[in-house]
């Protein structure tokens, strides 16, 4: 036993002390962008992220009378939804349904919202996060916004981790799809209700940015092109929003000078509309996934 | 075969990999209190990483909005951490300026004026919504060449309501 012992201690010494071997395939070789007199180093990995539902939600908090419950993706739909890739977008869907109903302050939804993610997450095998702990802290402090704000995070979170330690990294960018769309319907439903609110616009007119790194995302990890193409159709609507122009600006740090860009907005209702009308299609192509 | 030999055939068979999962769960471990105020947006990263590794995470991040980010991961690898705004502006850098050999301050949510160097997170407020590019390099002792140290990250982000 003695002998197998030894090979498992050079087992542990080999996950720490990996061979100083020449990288190959698939790794981009580029100049260390901190120290240019250094050895170049590895491009590893590239990583693409995006707000959270409930970042976006907490941007319109005090619009509590312009949001509408009814808008909401309905609890008794589930039933229509029966493969794995229609359940994680839906997840995505409710979380992001669940994230405004806690920023409006609608209380009396939430547990049932929670109860409805629980059963998606254990159709997908995924139910770290989602468990009967939570729906009990749910209950206990739901008078309290920012507990259940903090508790609906740390169980997304939690089954966040999960799927991306599990070989699950589709199912968590198919949730991050369906959250995101709903998102932009919610803070869509309510612009329509208040087309005057420039900063709201701001807001929308800004998820020209998510929908670039969506795209990427979607395109390192979903082998299927339903989100894509789905998101395709509305990427045109977003570049036509803005115009942009460039100034000159020092940068202290780097010692160089690069060339900032400024954005500029505008608000042409007409095409404002015409955005928010293509989101509402988009989002009913998502919910209608079978 | 005793229990403790059966437990390090089994170590040996199910390989390294069970390493690494213990270090990313102790990393989703310490995210929440890392974060602290900030709530979590949810997004979990912990890339495996060798020295000589360089990474990129790029995030869009909304004007006006507060935010924390925070890089996780094992005291032995040494992080040089660069944060760039859209036009490639370094905001943040957790070492000294290779000009100048001064280092980056940034203000935190209680108004403090804290130092960038040998920092592993970042508090700020952007004016308008941005994608952030955050670079994390992994520095490789020249002492050491025929090997080189492996661990994993965490990459966080918390905002405040």
């Amino acid at each position: 036993m003695k002998i197998i012992r030894l090979i498992i201690l050079l087992n542990l010494f080999i996950a720490i002390f990996s061979c100083n071997k020449k990288e190959e395939n698939n790794k981009d070789v580029v100049n260390n962008p901190i120290d240019t007199a250094a050895a170049t180093v590895i491009m590893k990995q590239i990583y693409f992220s995006l707000p959270s539902p409930m970042e976006l939600a907490s941007l319109v908090d005090e619009k509590q009378n312009l949001f509408d419950y009814n808008e909401l993706y309905s609890l008794d739909s589930l039933k229509i939804h029966s493969s794995d890739k229609s359940q994680a977008i839906i997840m995505g869907v409710y979380s992001a349904d669940l994230g405004f109903l806690m920023i409006m302050n609608q209380t009396q939804n939430i547990k049932s919202y929670t109860q409805i993610m629980m059963k998606i997450a254990n159709n997908l095998d995924i139910r770290k996060g989602f468990n009967d702990t939570l729906l009990n802290k749910i209950e206990k402090n739901i008078t309290n916004k920012d507990s259940l704000v903090k508790l609906s995070a740390k169980a997304l979170f939690s089954a966040d981790a999960y799927m991306k330690e599990n070989d699950k990294i589709d199912i968590s960018t198919l949730i991050l799809n369906g959250g995101w769309i709903e998102s932009i319907y919610q803070l869509s439903q309510i612009l329509k209700k208040d087309f005057e609110d420039t900063n709201l616009i701001k807001i929308i007119i800004d998820q020209r940015l998510v929908i670039d790194n969506i795209l990427k995302l979607d395109s390192i990890y979903l082998k299927d092109n339903f989100c894509r193409e789905q998101l395709m159709t509305l990427k045109p609507y977003f570049d036509n929003m803005i115009t942009e122009s460039k100034t000159e600006v020092y940068d202290n740090f780097a010692d160089t000078t690069l060339l900032k860009t400024k954005i500029i907005y505008t608000f042409d209702k007409n095409k404002i509309l015409n955005l928010t009308n293509e989101i509402s299609k988009v989002r009913k192509n998502f919910i209608s996934l079978q | 075969m005793t229990m403790k030999n059966l437990f390090f055939v089994l170590l040996f068979f199910l390989g390294i990999n069970p390493i690494f999962s213990q270090c990313k769960q102790y990393i989703e471990s310490i995210a929440e209190s890392s974060l602290s105020p900030y709530i979590s947006d949810g997004n979990f990263y912990t890339p495996v990483v060798t020295e000589g590794d360089y990474i990129k995470f790029t995030r869009t991040f909304l004007g006006g909005k507060h935010y924390k980010i925070v890089i996780l991961g094992m005291d032995f690898l040494e992080k040089e951490i660069t944060i760039k705004d859209q036009d490639g502006i370094v905001i943040f850098a957790n070492y000294p300026s290779r000009k100048t050999g001064e280092g980056l301050y940034y203000t935190d949510y209680k108004g403090n004026k804290v130092s960038c160097l040998g920092s592993n997170e970042f508090e700020f407020v952007l004016n308008n919504t941005q994608n952030l590019l955050i670079e994390v390099a992994i520095e490789k002792k020249a002492k050491r060449k025929k090997y080189r140290l492996k661990g994993c990250l965490g990459i966080v982000v918390g905002f405040k309501e």
